[in-house]
């Protein structure tokens, strides 16, 4: 009698546990973003994530150590080659950092006869990955930046590698104390607003769970080609204007397609050689005051444009 | 008092650990496919083995954490992860009973009725938009690592867990 009890006491707790697990799947589409249910969805996450955060970077720093010796090593190779490359390279950009500097000011004058509000300025923070999505249905990171940090939801993160420069990685989607997860391009529910530096056609990048990016809303007849830049467009007030996403791969046109071309897009960042994450906050946020006074307290100048100043030997704020 | 109650919660712990690696450490350039699902083979091992210390519940708890910390829908690996323990605990007598070598195919089924129970489940939300590569390179995965990560539970288990 005792067993039999014992036995539908277990079945029922089972059951009752799938039926959560369901209602945890199935409860965004049914509930609104602000709901109640969405609210606590959203706290139970956040608990999740910080009480997760300090062990993933507990086993993410020897790893990341290790990687940064190993790519020391690489690097000493090639250090002669590199710096000769280097040498060249600054050479260019020297000349064309005084030509971005003449124009920067021109622009600024000619803004303020036109009376055209200045782009909201951003500071930023930069995290180190700690997790990094293994799941075959979603693409995103978490990085060891937080709330305490002044990262906040839509946070927009640009992604760091030594190989192809930076680009745009994605945005925050949930933060915690000291963590953030962050929705990256190639997420199926990733969907940038963009435009075509070269024709300024503007479309939608949306993402696939591919390695390409699909670009949307492009009418057959569109001023596009092959190896275009594609950068954001600032429209939806999320990301800012002009920061590079990918370059155009492939154009597709027939009766399938639609009104429309099947563009794909090849990010400009190597989503797997990710190691650091830029993260634009915005002004307005209290936080990151926080953490300018911290590294001001340390003795450090207080950043200047285009200066970085290390908070910690993972994460540094800088004034953009 | 506070040993054996530390003893008591290896499984939870190995579990965690497995979710640690799983979502931190493993996903470098080199395991960009074969990614291998170290949690369902901890909770395989648990369940057959100790069902008294690797509950439903905890299955529930930490198939949670791996939705939360790899950023994919609430609720996907809680369900596939709480639905996998049941159907091992159904089959416990039957799975313990077979060889170590025939062991490891039952892993490979489990791991590819993850992979179909996610499959739909995703399938349902927003269409078949899936890293294939990913999806099924981790059986094989699995397939590969399970004996090693075996070895190393069976080791745990009997230094630690044999009295308790």
């Amino acid at each position: 009698m005792i067993m039999l009890k014992q036995h539908s006491r277990q079945t029922l707790l089972a059951s009752l546990l799938l039926l959560g697990a369901l209602l945890l799947f199935a409860l965004p589409p049914l509930a609104g973003s602000n709901s109640v249910l969405s609210n606590g969805r959203d706290f139970l996450q956040e608990i999740i994530l910080d009480g997760a955060g300090p062990l993933l970077r507990l086993f993410q720093t020897p790893i990341a150590a290790s990687h940064s010796i190993y790519n020391r090593i690489q690097g000493w190779q090639h250090i002669e080659q590199e710096n000769h490359k280097l040498k060249l390279e600054l050479d260019r950009l020297s000349s064309l950092s005084v030509r971005v500097e003449e124009l920067s000011m021109e622009n600024q004058r000619l803004r303020m006869l036109l009376g055209m509000r200045p782009d909201p300025s951003s500071q930023e923070v930069v995290a180190r990955i700690i997790g990094n999505s293994s799941s075959a249905f979603a693409r995103s990171f978490l990085v060891d930046a937080g709330e305490e940090e002044g990262i906040a939801t839509d946070a927009t993160a640009l992604g760091i590698t030594a190989q192809s420069g930076g680009g745009l990685m994605g945005r925050v989607v949930q933060t915690s104390q000291h963590t953030a997860l962050i929705l990256t391009l190639p997420d199926y529910n990733s969907r940038v607003p963009v435009l075509i530096q070269r024709s300024r056609v503007r479309a939608i990048v949306s993402g696939r769970n591919k390695p390409l990016l699909e670009m949307e809303f492009v009418p057959k007849g569109a001023d596009i080609r092959p190896g275009d830049l594609v950068v954001t467009s600032g429209v939806g007030g999320v990301f800012p204007k002009g920061i590079p996403v990918g370059h155009i791969q492939a154009i597709a046109a027939t009766e399938e397609t639609g009104l429309f071309h099947l563009i794909s897009v090849k990010p400009t960042i190597d989503f797997d050689r990710i190691e650091e994450v830029r993260l634009l906050l915005q002004n307005d946020a209290s936080a990151p005051d926080k953490v300018v006074a911290h590294s001001q307290e340390k003795g450090s100048m207080p950043p200047a444009a285009g200066q970085q100043t290390a908070r910690n030997s993972s994460l540094k704020v800088t004034q953009r | 008092m506070i040993s054996s109650f530390i003893i008591a919660w290896i499984p939870a712990l190995t579990l965690v650990l497995a979710v640690t690696l799983q979502e931190s450490v493993i996903p470098l350039e080199a395991w960009s496919v074969f990614r291998p699902d170290l949690v369902l083979i901890c909770l395989f091992y648990w369940r057959l083995y100790r069902p008294d210390r690797c509950t439903v519940t905890l299955a529930f708890l930490i198939g949670l954490l791996v939705d939360t910390v790899s950023g994919t829908a609430l609720g996907l690996n809680t369900f596939s992860k709480t639905l996998l323990v049941l159907l091992v605990s159904r089959f416990g007598q039957r799975l313990r009973s077979l060889e170590f070598y025939h062991m490891l195919f039952g892993i490979v089924a489990v791991s590819l009725l993850d992979a179909v129970v996610q499959l739909l489940l995703m399938g349902l939300v927003q269409g078949v938009y899936v890293r294939w590569p990913l999806l099924l390179g981790r059986p094989v995965a699995t397939l590969l690592i399970a004996p090693l990560c075996f070895s190393l539970l069976i080791y745990i288990h009997h230094w630690w867990l044999e009295n308790v």
